[in-house]
């Protein structure tokens, strides 16, 4: 460090300060980190949420499904969460397949459980043609896809994970979308195929043919010519044109379409959970300015000896005061990095539990551009708590600090 | 020079009144005087940390009394060193890091100086203990390195041997003495001390110097 530029030594000083009172000035760094790391945590997730949900549809369009909420809908037929609204007759599902416009539909069929993970049926064409995101087509891990009318499944690689699934296991499925012991079917169906993960809800399903839903044993007869929804991908104008075709003019089933923008009013309905977030980091960032403007005064009444031997051999007050600012710009700085450590703590905890819950997998939480607005904003912060000590060192009294006297 | 202290009730409080003072160059004074009676008041405005009521005082053909406090400040660290009774050094810097920080001050670290000065005060071995770590006369022997840091052309001591026993007071004072002559710096020692009168080949009485309320007798 160039000792004989003023910055230099008062950052010599600074740092000087900063071991001597260290236990505090860790206290005061871990406050701002908090405050910054729960801000930055907030942000993020709420835009990773939204944009990793957006990415996890599946690469479709559009749903097709029972008359009723569009986001119950989208949440059991791409998501699968929540309750199904109901059943369609198969022959919606053969007619919206041959309508103009519609680049691919594949029917889906839910209702049963394994041990708590969702059976889906559906036709095995999904894993061979669909593209779940663009270019990607799902791939296997080992063995092979279901065949259409054969008691196979295909697992997920989450629950392949979870539940030790493996090539040639035999499980009976549970009714219901919910596990329950006593609700076990006598079907028995055989593992011939493990997906590789792909980050989305389909991670946490096992995949079956749609007839073997359909005719579960146990399932009423009504169930076997129906479907849950009918996942789909459009070309053209076609959402237009079937928006209006079933949501306005017609009564027997909902078009949920566009899935973004059906999500999006989702994460709307939860912006007051981000702010009750951002308010408990504005108090926590209130406490670190507390903190800092508290270790800095501490700092300042043991160290008022110490300024005005400064001051005796000449430094300026200013210097003086660059002392205190440099103590609390280290705490700050400090505070910075540990708020990227805790966001990133924060992220991690997040994405677990998203993953555990939903199987959508968030993206890291990687600093970007605009959240050096914020790391300048809690540097600014820890600065203004050092500012009201670094005024008080400005003006202190040397002689007075030069005990004793003669 | 006159330096008036105002009270917090309102009243006036002189300190310091020295009509005339002269010291020459690389010249070696002792004030000596009662405890409280304006000595420090006096180094304080010689120094520049004070600022006298009226007068003037021009060191090294400079008038610091018409110095604003920027350049005193200035002055003090390229001009002057300052002795103190309790040393007052930085706790948190070891002996080295104490010299280079006054040499810091005024624009002129320089690390092999620092150490060659802890060498003439034969604390060469000790440059890298703490404060904490040194005793009172090793504290003190730190404080006039530090003191001689930018090759100042007056060295001011206030009260430098009242921490010390005897015989570390003398070799203190011996010490400051002989560096000072070497360097071709003068010294003032102001201390209430008698007994320095007799290290000093130049002495005075501060009473005989301060003129503050004789008028009144």
């Amino acid at each position: 460090m160039n000792l004989n530029s003023k910055v230099g030594l008062i950052f010599f000083l600074a740092r000087k300060g900063f071991r001597q009172h260290f236990f505090a000035s860790l206290v005061a760094a871990f406050s701002i980190a908090l405050a910054g790391g729960l801000l930055l945590g907030t942000m993020k997730i709420q835009k990773q949420t939204q944009t990793s949900f957006n990415n996890a549809s599946g690469g479709f369009d559009a749903v097709l499904g029972a008359r009723g909420s569009k986001l119950q809908l989208i949440l059991n037929a791409l998501f699968h969460l929540d309750a199904s609204p109901g059943n369609l007759p198969w022959e919606q599902y053969e007619l919206i397949k041959n309508t103009p416009g519609v680049k691919e539909a594949y029917p889906i069929a839910v209702g049963d459980n394994y041990l708590g993970y969702r059976l889906v049926g559906t036709d095995p064409k999904l894993f061979y043609d669909h593209e779940w995101k663009k270019g990607e087509k799902y791939k296997l891990r080992q063995g092979r896809i279901f065949s259409e009318m054969a008691k196979e499944a295909l697992v997920g690689s989450f629950v392949a994970k979870k539940l030790n699934l493996k090539i040639g296991d035999r499980f009976q499925p549970y009714h219901g979308l919910n596990f329950k012991e006593d609700t076990q079917h006598e079907d028995i169906y055989v593992v011939v195929g493990l997906l590789e993960a792909t980050g989305t809800p389909s991670d946490k399903v096992i995949w079956v043919p749609i007839k073997g839903i359909q005719l579960m044993e146990g399932h009423d007869q009504e169930m076997a010519q129906s479907v849950s929804a009918v996942l789909l991908s459009l070309k053209g104008a076609a959402g237009f044109n079937l928006e209006i075709r079933y949501n306005r003019q017609g009564n027997l089933a909902t078009f949920a379409w566009p899935v973004a923008a059906t999500l999006a009013s989702f994460f709307d309905k939860m912006n007051w959970f981000r702010g009750v977030l951002q308010v408990i980091a504005y108090v926590i960032a209130v406490v670190g300015v507390l903190m800092v403007a508290s270790t800095m005064h501490s700092s300042l009444n043991e160290r008022k000896r110490d300024f005005a031997i400064l001051r005796s051999l000449g430094s300026s007050r200013v210097i003086v005061m660059g002392v205190i600012m440099g103590h609390a710009w280290l705490i700050s700085l400090l505070g910075a990095l540990g708020s990227i450590v805790i966001m990133q703590g924060i992220g991690w905890i997040t994405q677990t539990i998203i993953a555990e819950q939903t199987g959508v997998l968030l993206d890291g939480m990687n600093l970007q551009y605009e959240d050096l607005w914020v790391i300048g904003g809690i540097i600014l912060t820890g600065l203004i708590g050092g500012l009201g000590a670094a005024v008080n060192a400005y003006r202190s009294d040397v002689v007075d600090n030069l005990h004793p006297t003669s | 020079m006159k330096k008036v202290f105002s009270m917090r009730d309102g009243t006036k409080l002189p300190v310091v009144d020295v009509p005339n003072f002269n010291l020459s160059k690389g010249q070696q004074l002792a004030i000596f005087g009662k405890s409280g009676s304006g000595k420090s008041t006096f180094l304080n405005l010689l120094a520049g940390i004070l600022k006298a009521n009226s007068g003037s005082i021009k060191i090294d053909n400079t008038h610091l009394t018409k110095l604003p406090e920027s350049g005193r400040d200035l002055m003090r660290s390229k001009v002057m060193g300052y002795v103190f009774q309790s040393f007052h050094l930085l706790q948190g810097c070891t002996a080295l890091e104490n010299v280079l920080v006054a040499m810091a001050v005024s624009g002129n670290a320089n690390e092999e100086k620092a150490k060659e000065l802890l060498s003439l005060v034969g604390m060469s071995e000790k440059e890298n203990s703490l404060p904490a770590q040194l005793s009172i006369g090793q504290q003190q022997r730190v404080g006039i390195a530090r003191a001689l840091a930018n090759s100042p052309k007056l060295i001011l001591a206030d009260e430098p041997t009242g921490s010390l026993d005897p015989e570390n007071a003398s070799r203190s004072i011996e010490l400051l003495k002989s560096l000072c002559k070497a360097n071709g710096c003068a010294l003032i020692v102001v201390s209430h001390d008698p007994n320095i009168i007799n290290c000093f080949e130049h002495a005075m009485k501060w009473e005989d110097l301060n003129k503050v309320g004789k008028e009144d007798k």
